[in-house]
């Protein structure tokens, strides 16, 4: 019988195929925010105009409102949620504080250009407790920061607005090349919000971030166009192994 | 919105160099660029109040020594008797109409009016709208001038539903739709209110006799409408961001004396409608409260202080001035305070989560060790968009789709998955398994949701020596999910290629299912992902690849690891991938036989057969140099 013991079969290389670089970022941001003590909430992409917009002090005559341009569905009874936020509204109408969500997932817009997609991917939290300050949120973010950019990362917090939070701040890093770029926002719950999800808001208060997982992946990646995420190009895929 | 640097200076005592002014605006929000000593700005929307210059220098007040004195015409203007009706009281509480006639020569401008033009590059256009168009600019206040002469008897505020034709002061001509607030003149319209006027009554260079409209909108009686006929005015910016319900009278004022300035008045004549008086809004001072909001101990004294610069009147409480409509409870006053003490000069304190006890931590790590599984198995994930063109009985549809490709939501997530694989055939690959996880939406009698995994394959099972020759089918898929206790066979999909776009006739093979409740073989915990292996990417290539396949022999055994570590390690920017597809040992005369694929592209251009044979002699030069290796065949 013969023998192949005189030459070593050469090593087949183990081909592994990879994880969307969306869903990865997404989930290891999801993953580092539980171990910080978030639960993780799911809810549904398609959602109610009360969830989406009402419940989180969006009124109908509010220029946000404009802001978002909503895809609906279903005539009219329904939106493509434009946010994860509708999903913390189910969260805390749920349960009682204290309370820690996370929730990410897609989102819609109704936008489609080089910089900007109909769909794209968020992850936001919120936590609520008695005396939950501005000074806490800010180490809340600096963890985010520092886990995802490194310790040594230059970063600002800047006054900015959204209707459900107030205060409402925007943080943005400074680049290798001296740019700041916008990486999340964040704020102090709006009393509305949790008054509309039955939370005291006279004894509890609560602190809210969200974050664009498609901007973060592509600084990350060094990704510069965001359709590249999307057109399923193996030759793209294959690169996050 | 843009503010000459120039401009601001002129109201402020304080004279700050632009770097410095720069950065107190972002400590406030006021997010901007500058070019050329004009700064461009994105005002947040609840900051209409700061959608002008004066507005903009109130907010720095709070940092800087300013004076926002102007002149005004303070002497008594006799009233105007106009046949005015107001049908949407609710909707327009406050407006003034001035009648203001001239007569003889209009002056050059003055330089703070030529500025204004010529900083900001904006084009003149007559005289009575120049000036409309810099008190907007100085005071945020949009007024809308028509010529008198061209009015009917009547000026009636209502709310249109009639279908009719209307042309703009621009001349674009369009047809209202649904509810629009519109001024009508003898039942013809002649303005649609907040956004744009019209042009039979609009002044020309010849306008003589003016009639100058300054209103509050409820910014929800105006916002939408400018989207609605594509028509975007600084007006209808200014009037759904909220304007100064009480700043009509010095507006007018400030516009007579602009008039004044310039040419000789022979009349004015003011008309005012006010309905329900402006609700001022007052609010406690709760210290602790907003101490507790922000993580402070600042006292009393310095939040009163700043409050008293950003032109709050305090006495017991807390009077918020009619020009912030943004104010409504101490969560505002907080968010005033941060921005002036400054976002980041807040202390951080540490944050230790409680959680409620007697909820369990929710976590689902099924659907993470599915997808590990997968991609251990060669599998890569896509995502695609639930946009489709696809309808069916359970599609739910789009009302406002992006284009017609677009109006539905799918209600599988296979079909997504056949489009990427012909796309990435297209593109010379011969080796497909993808997946995708989604939630699906449809609709039966209500929406219904369902995770779904969807896989499909095709082609070689993989791009080494043992599988190059074998093609994935549906025992590859059966015994690949048989590892993990589900059971697939009787579901597999072969798909019918001669209902798409493409000439490859390799058989595709497609599953899928619901994963809400996967196999306790998946329920062991998820592992972490580290933060500190994301991988830089490489643009990829939209010119076509080429392959060319080699096949060595070896007759000294001892030299095959030699030659694939050669063949592994080319260091060449046209070479793609490379691969060994085929590995035999013909014991009979004692030779190996090594077949390798190399595959070219080049990110910049369709590479020529030269170029290939160029990459290909380099290659072969380096592997013949090995002892007893040969390419038969070859010369």
């Amino acid at each position: 019988m013969s023998s192949d013991k005189d030459i070593i079969l050469p090593k087949i290389p183990i081909e592994k195929g990879s994880l969307h670089p969306i869903n990865n970022m997404k989930d290891s941001i999801m993953d580092l925010l539980v171990s910080i003590g978030f639960e993780i909430i799911h809810g549904p992409e398609i959602e109610t105009e009360e969830y989406n917009f009402d419940m989180l002090n969006i009124k109908e005559s509010h220029p946000a409102r404009q802001m978002h341009d909503t895809f609906y569905v279903n005539n009219k009874e329904n939106v493509l949620r434009t946010h994860t936020s509708p999903v913390q509204i189910r969260g805390m109408l749920k349960n009682k504080p204290p309370l820690a969500f996370i929730s990410g997932g897609k989102v819609y817009r109704k936008d489609d250009d080089a910089t900007h997609l109909p769909m794209f991917h968020q992850v936001e939290g919120i936590y609520v407790d008695e005396e939950v300050t501005f000074s806490q949120l800010k180490d809340l973010i600096y963890k985010i920061i520092h886990s995802l950019f490194g310790e040594s990362v230059e970063l600002r917090f800047r006054p900015s607005y959204f209707p459900f939070t107030e205060p409402s701040a925007e943080v943005d890093i400074l680049s290798e090349e001296g740019k700041w770029l916008e990486i999340l926002g964040c704020g102090i719950v709006n009393p509305v919000v949790l008054e509309n999800c039955n939370i005291d808001s006279s004894k509890f208060s609560g602190l809210a971030f969200g974050l664009g997982i498609e901007r973060i992946a592509m600084l990350k990646h060094g990704v510069y166009d965001i359709r590249e995420f999307y057109k399923s190009n193996l030759d793209f895929l294959n690169q996050f192994k | 919105m843009k503010i000459a640097y120039q401009h601001i200076l002129k109201f402020m005592e304080d004279k700050p160099d632009i770097k410095d002014l720069s950065m107190k605006l972002f400590q406030l929000g006021h997010e901007h660029e500058i070019e050329n000593s004009i700064f461009d700005f994105e005002f947040t929307p609840n900051r209409g109040d700061c959608l002008s210059l004066h507005g903009l220098v109130r907010d720095l007040n709070v940092f800087y020594r300013t004076n926002l004195d102007i002149h005004t015409y303070d002497e008594n203007i006799p009233p105007l008797n106009l046949n005015f009706i107001n049908q949407v009281e609710e909707q327009c509480p406050q407006i003034s109409f001035l009648n203001i006639e001239i007569d003889g020569k209009i002056s050059k401008y003055k330089d703070y009016l030529e500025d204004y033009f010529n900083d900001l590059k904006i084009n003149k256009n007559n005289f009575f709208t120049d000036i409309s168009n810099y008190i907007a600019y100085e005071l945020g206040q949009p007024t809308h001038c028509y010529d008198f002469l061209n009015m009917g008897n009547d000026i009636i505020l209502e709310e249109n539903s009639r279908e009719e034709k209307f042309t703009t002061l621009f001349n674009n001509t369009f047809n209202l739709k649904g509810l629009d607030l519109v001024f009508t003149s003898e039942k013809k319209i002649i303005n649609l209110s907040g956004i744009m006027g019209g042009l039979e009554t609009s002044c020309n260079k010849q306008t003589k006799n003016a009639l100058i409209e300054c209103a509050y909108f409820k910014p929800e009686s105006i916002i939408g409408k400018a989207i609605k006929y594509n028509i975007h005015s600084d007006a209808s910016h200014k009037f759904e961001r909220g304007t100064d319900p009480q700043c009509h009278e010095k507006v007018l004022r400030r516009f007579i004396q602009i008039v004044k300035e310039h040419t000789q008045i022979t009349k004015i004549e003011l008309y005012t409608y006010s309905g329900p008086t402006f609700q001022e809004i007052e609010l406690n001072f709760d210290l602790e409260k907003i101490n507790k909001i922000l993580g402070l101990h600042e006292n009393e004294d310095n939040y009163r202080d700043i409050l008293n610069r950003l032109g709050f009147d305090i006495n017991k409480s807390i009077k918020v001035p009619s020009f912030r409509s943004d104010i409504h409870h101490q969560n505002d006053l907080a968010e005033e305070f941060a921005r002036v003490i400054g976002y980041d000069n807040i202390p951080v304190s540490s944050l230790n989560i409680k959680q409620n006890k007697d909820r369990s931590s929710i976590k689902y790590p099924s659907q993470q060790n599915l997808k590990a599984f997968l991609t251990d198995h060669g599998f890569i994930e896509v995502i695609n968009s639930p946009f489709c063109s696809i309808n069916s009985s359970e599609s739910i549809r789009v009302d406002n789709p992006l284009d017609s490709n677009r109006e539905n939501i799918r209600i599988n997530l296979t079909d997504s998955l056949i489009e990427n694989l012909i796309y990435n055939e297209n593109r010379q690959n011969d080796s497909i398994k993808l997946f995708e996880i989604s939630d699906i939406y449809s609709l039966k009698g209500e929406i219904q949701k369902s995770k779904r995994l969807a896989v499909v394959i095709s082609g070689r099972q993989g791009q080494n020596y043992l599988e190059f020759s074998k093609k994935l089918n549906e025992e590859y898929l059966i015994n690949i999910f048989k590892k993990i206790d589900i059971d697939i066979s009787d579901n597999i999909l072969n798909v019918d290629r001669g209902k798409l776009n493409t000439k490859i006739k390799t058989p595709i093979f497609a599953i899928e299912f619901n994963i809400e409740d996967l196999p306790s073989v998946l329920n062991k915990p998820a592992k972490n992902r580290p933060f500190d292996n994301f991988v830089k990417y490489k643009p990829i290539s939209e010119f076509p690849s080429s392959y060319r396949d080699f096949s060595f022999s070896v007759k000294d055994s001892s030299k095959i690891i030699e030659l694939i570590n050669n063949l592994s390690n080319i260091d060449s920017n046209i070479v793609k991938n490379s691969f060994m597809f085929d590995f035999y040992k013909n014991k009979k005369i004692n030779e190996t036989k090594i077949g390798y694929r190399f595959i070219f592209q080049s990110n910049d251009k369709t590479l020529t057969d030269i170029e290939i044979n160029k990459e290909i002699k380099k290659i072969t030069k380096s592997a013949l140099s090995i002892d007893s290796v040969t390419l038969p065949g070859s010369s």
